[in-house]
């Protein structure tokens, strides 16, 4: 019994702190009507040096299109494997993008910021057309992108 | 003089013949479209060209209906399509919790 209940506590040790380390976190993206083709986003990371880290979600399913992501491209170089398991389809005007990821603890008020860039078919570019910083008081409040998405905001 | 007169009258009435339906037409429907075209051309020519655009990218661009590069089979020299959501893990790039699946909703 007692070998039992060691490992019980053992294995239960190990799991907790594993389950404290993820969190659910809901992005919500409304773009405007700004009566062109589905736009491309693309969702990432940088660290407080600015440096990229990782991409959370790509909008738009074709790669010949990513150069126009021009912030997401210059930090990846187009490379495909930072987005493997992430991408969906290119999000319409007027329409909402909601994601919801398990993202790690470790983000959250630790001078990280999420980036979103956005680019349509015959229309301009956007890099950086949403730029927050990741925090907790930062959930829940909406902020404005730049071109293309009229109202961003994440919950967690 | 009759014959002058007599031509004067039948180009007169090939021009209100062809030109009033087209007139008309400019006049009703196409008129606001075509004012709103101009409208967003003067726009995007006034942006500026702090940024860079899709349009800009002649001759390494593709188009996606036409299918003229289709980057599932590797056209066009861009890299491989990435995979969906869903079909592999997340990316273990330290964002993610191992093994979670990304829910997405499009409204």
């Amino acid at each position: 019994m007692k070998p039992t209940l060691a490992a019980l506590a053992l294995t239960t040790a190990l799991t907790v702190p594993g389950l404290g380390h993820a969190r659910p976190v809901t992005f919500t993206a409304t773009l405007n009507d700004y009566g062109g083709n589905g736009a491309y986003l693309a969702f990432y990371v940088t660290d407080p040096s600015g440096a990229y880290v990782g991409s959370l979600w790509m909008a738009g399913r074709k790669s010949g299109y990513y150069q126009h992501l021009t912030g997401w491209y210059q930090a990846t170089g187009g490379d495909p494997a930072q987005i493997d398991g992430i991408t969906g389809a290119s999000v319409g005007a007027g329409r909402t993008l909601k994601i919801t990821l398990d993202l790690a603890d470790t983000l959250m008020d630790a001078g990280y910021t999420l980036h979103v860039d956005a680019a349509a078919e015959n229309l301009r570019e956007s890099p950086n057309d949403v730029t927050v910083p990741l925090t907790a008081a930062g959930a829940g409040q909406t902020v404005a992108g730049r071109r293309y998405v009229a109202a961003f905001s994440y919950q967690m | 003089m009759t014959k002058t007169l007599t031509l004067l009258t039948a180009t007169a009435a090939v021009v209100l013949a062809l030109g009033m339906p087209a007139l008309a037409a400019l006049s009703t429907d196409a008129g606001p479209r075509a004012t709103a075209a101009l409208e967003a051309t003067a726009l995007r020519l006034a942006e500026g060209d702090d940024e860079g655009g899709w349009f800009r990218a002649a001759g390494r661009d593709h188009d996606e209906d036409e299918g003229a590069c289709d980057d599932d089979e590797g056209g066009c020299g861009a890299a491989p399509a990435a995979a969906p959501a869903g079909t592999v893990a997340p990316p273990k790039n330290g964002l993610f919790a191992p093994g979670a699946a990304p829910q997405v909703q499009t409204n």
